[in-house]
């Protein structure tokens, strides 16, 4: 993108600060605070999953039970994933929307401010819901996050608390979406036109999009779930004539966009991050833009490889398997224009272009495997196994979690106008990108192999790889007390924050003072 | 309170109104419609 920007940034009145106390954070309608509130609440829960991971990797350390009940493994595995997607990666992404978009599109602030309180405020409130069920008579959720019935039916009395808790977090996503598509479509400055907007302000307009489009789908989903339960309908009860395989095609047409919802937005990220560093405009802004655009049509068109082995007709299983190849193409296209974007580029490697650089390497490892699984008869073998948890974690992980932590350094000098240590961000990366492959990639070989997963025993030949997976997951989860650290240290102080920070920043946020004032662009800046 | 936020031009503001209940309307629809297609 090549938009040059004129630093018209109205006179930031100094006397009208936010308010004072706790009552600052719960009434607060102000992009920034309620962006702060969001990261905040999204790195508490990457800790709470994070804690209940390393339980799920001890239970895993050798072959035979260890430390507990098998049932309480499959709660925690079933947890730590709701926790992860709904608590952790979504919020940190509407956070990170939340603190940037208005900045980087030139408007005072999001579009409807009460609704963006709204939304952050029922989250905590459901986290809190659905981490109690762990606590009620006949434990958690126990049957994975994709909620299979019969089997989901068969929760103790912490059933209609997560589907409510579901349907809250829904909520809280939906209205999010709303609010940062009618903020990109209403509130741009003028001269900002779309195909001038920075890509992380264009991916998230299509997850929000995305958003709108599936949360409503998961939510009929579990409400259905809770009336067979209930009020006795069968919707998915095979003895009152329903079908247990229609859930699953419901929950995947949600579930699969799902999964682009949470990649986009570090789509978005990599592309702001990477051209700064290379000290160029991003290669092929306008194919990016319609790589995007591709990939959030075709996650509708392809649910159903997920579900190859419950059985089809071989004319749906040759459709799905080739939509899902077809994915592919855009998301070359994209890789392709990030290592254009570094060629010949004055790079330099500060660490949010290392997490940059690590997500390029590391979610392409993911795609490919994500490609091996689209092969029909090969998924037959793969599915259910640990190469399935070895695919979407490199996805999830190397892929969401290191784009979040990369636009984390990146932005964090201009949300709290200090610079972190540079030094120790270098060793939280690198500890990071070593333990994290340690962690997940022998789970490919683990997986081939023919270990099943969501199981807390397993078969001896097994021992070795999960021995050394479940060593980098904790080496892994220790190395992110040390980003704790380095955030922390950067709010409380160091060394002053220019307003640019990068040498090679481009775009509206960077024109306002470090930290950014409580108020930005009072008046519309002007875009050239 | 905060109090100083810019006050938005009031066509803006309705403008923004008009999409977001457009665009819950829809969300809602979509709850619906997928229940009522699962009702035999």
């Amino acid at each position: 993108m090549s938009i040059a920007t004129t630093a018209t940034t109205a006179p930031h009145d100094e006397h009208h600060g936010p308010a004072r106390g706790l009552m600052r954070w719960v009434t607060t309608t102000n992009h920034k605070d309620i962006g702060t509130l969001y990261l905040c609440f999204a790195l508490a829960m990457f800790f709470v999953g994070g804690i209940m991971a390393m339980l799920i990797r001890a239970e895993l350390f050798e072959p035979g039970l260890q430390l507990m009940q098998p049932t309480f493994f499959n709660e925690m595995t079933t947890m730590h994933a709701l926790v992860m997607i709904f608590g952790a990666v979504m919020p940190a992404f509407v956070g990170l929307a939340n603190w940037q978009i208005p900045m980087m599109i030139g408007a005072p602030d999001m579009a409807l401010p009460r609704l963006n309180n709204w939304s952050f405020w029922i989250l905590p409130f459901a986290a809190a819901m659905l981490l109690s069920t762990l606590f009620m008579q006949g434990g958690g959720p126990a049957g994975g996050w994709t909620m299979y019935p019969p089997l989901m039916l068969q929760t103790g009395e912490a059933f209609p608390f997560v589907i409510f808790a579901v349907h809250l977090l829904g909520i809280s996503s939906v209205m999010g979406a709303i609010n940062i598509v009618v903020t990109i479509f209403n509130m741009r400055a003028p001269g900002m036109s779309m195909m001038k907007m920075p890509l992380f302000v264009w991916t998230w307009l299509i997850t929000a999009f995305l958003l709108i489009a599936v949360m409503p789908v998961l939510a009929g989903a579990v409400t259905m779930l809770l009336t067979d339960k209930f009020f006795d309908t069968s919707f998915f009860n095979a003895a009152g004539g329903g079908d247990p395989v229609m859930f699953q095609h419901i929950f995947w047409f949600f579930g699969h966009p799902e999964v682009y919802i949470l990649i986009l937005p570090a789509f978005g990220i990599v592309s702001q991050i990477i051209p700064t560093f290379a000290r160029k405009p991003l290669f092929g802004y306008s194919s990016m833009v319609y790589a995007t655009a591709s990939i959030a049509f075709l996650s509708f068109i392809v649910w159903a490889h997920h579900m190859f082995t419950v059985g089809m007709p071989l004319t749906a299983e040759l459709f799905f398997m080739y939509a899902t190849m077809l994915i592919a193409v855009p998301t070359g296209v994209k890789v392709f224009n990030w290592v254009a974007t570094m060629w010949r580029g004055s790079l330099t490697f500060e660490t949010p272009m290392l997490f940059a650089i690590a997500f390029v390497v590391l979610f392409t490892i993911g795609g490919f495997s994500g490609l091996m699984l689209a092969i029909t008869p090969a998924d037959f073998q793969y599915h259910d196994t640990y190469f399935v948890v070895a695919h979407f974690h490199y996805v999830l992980v190397t892929g969401a979690v290191f784009a979040i932590m990369g636009a984390t350094y990146y932005w964090l000098p201009k949300w709290t106008g200090h610079m972190y240590n540079e030094k120790l961000g270098k060793w939280h990366f690198w500890l990071s990108v070593v333990f994290v492959n340690v962690l997940f990639f022998p789970q490919h070989f683990l997986g081939l192999a023919g270990m099943p997963r969501r199981i807390p025993d397993y078969a001896v030949q097994f021992a070795d790889w999960n021995m050394i997976s479940t060593l980098g997951g904790f080496a892994f989860g220790a190395s992110q007390l040390l980003f704790l650290y380095i955030v922390v240290q950067s709010i409380r102080g160091g060394a002053k924050a220019t307003g640019r920070v990068w040498e090679g920043a481009l775009g509206l946020e960077w024109t306002v003072p470090s930290p950014a004032p409580y108020h930005t662009f009072r008046e519309a800046p002007e875009v050239h | 309170m905060e109090t100083t936020r810019p006050s938005l031009d009031p066509r803006v503001r309705r403008a923004n109104q008009r999409l977001a209940l457009l665009l819950g309307a829809v969300a809602v629809g979509l709850f619906v419609l997928f229940i009522v297609l699962n009702l035999k």
